[in-house]
């Protein structure tokens, strides 16, 4: 059985969860205040951790077939006993019983210890609000989205990220003319002008994030950027209790494709503006190279809310640090050919008027 | 959203304003007496005896009918503007259901804020950018001139132009 994690109150012995308001450990029972540097002697635990040992249980009269268990880990919560069973990614939740925040600290030893972690800025509650403004003033929106039930299942998770920093070199060569015309009585001219243009130079990124968990879309993720890595602290397993969190499925090597993607595209278009004050350009030959590649493995915050309207499932997704919300919002029919028939018979009306008072 | 709709607006305006100039007008002519010639009128000599005045004047009547007649068949024609409402209403209708196809796709395209990143400019370290060459080299330029067709706008067989 991995161990488990579990923040004391050293006033009232309830569970210590991490309050993204003070940036510290918080007793929601007693209400007491704890610095997240003094409870660092628990990771200490991390050091001596020892290996998985796993311990399968089956109900009586039935057996888990082959490869079924893969990727299933049962845990035993300190508090209540409850058995927790999940998959093995999951590295922070919470007892379905008692509620307890629970990490799992088997998900973070070794080589899977994150670098860095981004600690939530905006709890629940403000994730519930902009919810509310993002669904508010929605003319298109099913009126069943804007049911108070469906606020409550938002779930703060921290989503494995591998951040890469890179310089990046482009060579590019151009060829572009200027184009003057003008005529006088008996001709036209045209008169063109051809350039040889030659751009060389280095772009730096740095923590470009590629999402690192396959339970995480990669969309919603880059759609809730930029997160800033200035706030980044040490990784300490304090900051998890109280949120969900996932270790890494997808490796470094797999997501820098993505990343090598995105700093090339950013590098092209930064060449690219560098050549201005020509009629015509033309890309004739290039290349991009990257120095340097680094990769570090850091948790981002992230407020996630599913909900399911007419068979079909919406996830929205609110950045832990910045409290940008997304999410695409389902369009009612109906609404919308409501509007197209009130608008167009609208500026019908309108047209018509005004044709009338011009043909006076 | 605040771009898409002033963008929605503007449109809209612009679709209103074209009203105006897509209306029919249909011309008509009216008959406008402007300067008449004295030249067909017999005036009444003052030493005739009345009893040729009426035929006088019957005379001068026929000459200013004439006078009308030769208006009439003058270049002196103001137009007048028509309204045909048939017209107008379709295009409004266009109009109004284009503006409203706009709008709704406005409306529907902001239901969407899911969207994948193409570039990592967010990431841009500040002040790194480096431009080691910047060289705009001339290659050679090249004239074309086309000669611009003459119109005739003076007919062939019009008898006022001497050979």
């Amino acid at each position: 059985m991995s161990d488990i994690i579990e923040y004391k109150c050293p006033a009232c012995a309830g569970k210590l969860e991490f309050d993204s308001g003070s940036q510290k450990m918080k007793c929601p029972f007693c209400e007491s205040v704890f610095d997240v540097d003094s409870l660092k002697e628990h990771d200490n635990a991390l050091e001596n951790s020892k290996p998985d040992e796993m311990k399968w249980e089956s109900e009586a009269g039935s057996d888990w077939k082959d490869g079924e268990t893969e990727g299933m880990r049962v845990y035993t919560c300190k508090s209540c006993g409850g058995e927790i069973i999940i998959d093995s990614t999951t590295a922070a939740s919470k007892c379905p019983y008692c509620d307890n925040p629970v990490v799992m600290s088997g998900n973070f030893s070794g080589d899977l210890k994150p670098d860095y972690v981004i600690p939530f800025k905006y709890d629940k509650e403000a994730a519930k609000k902009a919810l509310k403004n993002h669904i508010s003033g929605r003319k298109l929106l099913p009126k069943v989205f804007k049911d108070q039930n469906h606020i409550d299942e938002i779930k703060g998770v921290y989503v494995p990220v591998w951040l890469f920093d890179a310089e990046a070199e482009a060579n590019m060569l151009y060829k572009a003319e200027k184009i003057k015309r003008w005529s006088d009585e008996k001709f036209s001219y045209t008169e063109r002008k051809f350039f040889s243009l030659q751009r060389e130079g280095t772009v730096d990124f740095e923590c470009v994030p590629v999402d690192g968990s396959t339970k995480m879309k990669d969309e919603l993720m880059e759609s809730i950027e930029p997160f800033n890595f200035n706030e980044a602290v040490e990784f300490q397993t304090a900051y998890l209790s109280g949120f969900l969190a996932d270790k890494y499925d997808v490796s470094a090597e797999d997501s820098v494709e993505r990343a090598n993607k995105r700093i090339k595209n950013t590098t092209q278009q930064i060449i690219d503006s560098t050549v201005h004050g020509y009629d015509v350009v033309n890309k004739e030959s290039g290349n991009i190279k990257l120095h340097n590649a680094k990769a570090k493995y850091a948790l981002y915050p992230v407020w996630l809310l599913n909900t399911t309207w007419n068979g079909n499932k919406y996830t929205f997704a609110m950045n832990g640090q910045t409290g940008k919300f997304v999410g695409d919002l389902p369009v009612d029919s109906g609404a919308a050919a409501k509007w197209f028939f009130v608008i167009a018979a609208g500026v019908t009306a309108a047209c018509f008027g005004l044709s009338l008072l011009l043909g006076l | 959203m605040k771009l898409k709709k002033i963008a929605a607006v503007a449109a809209s305006l612009g679709m209103l304003f074209s009203v105006g100039a897509a209306s029919e007008r249909v011309f008509g002519y009216n008959v406008g007496l402007t300067a008449s010639a004295d030249y067909e009128f017999e005036f009444v000599d003052e030493e005739d005896d009345s009893g040729d005045t009426a035929d006088a004047y019957e005379d001068a009547d026929d000459g200013y009918a004439e006078t009308e007649d030769y208006s009439t068949s003058s270049y002196a024609a103001k137009p007048v503007k028509t309204f045909n409402p048939v017209r107008s209403f379709f295009i409004s209708l266009i109009i109004g259901i284009v503006v409203a196809f706009i709008v709704v796709s406005i409306m529907k395209s902001s239901m969407k804020s899911v969207h994948q990143k193409t570039g990592a400019s967010d990431y841009r370290k500040e002040n790194g950018i480096k431009l080691r060459v910047n060289t705009d080299s001339y290659l050679g330029e090249k004239r074309e001139q086309t000669p611009i067709a003459r119109v005739n706008t003076v007919p062939m067989n019009n008898p006022n132009i001497r050979k």
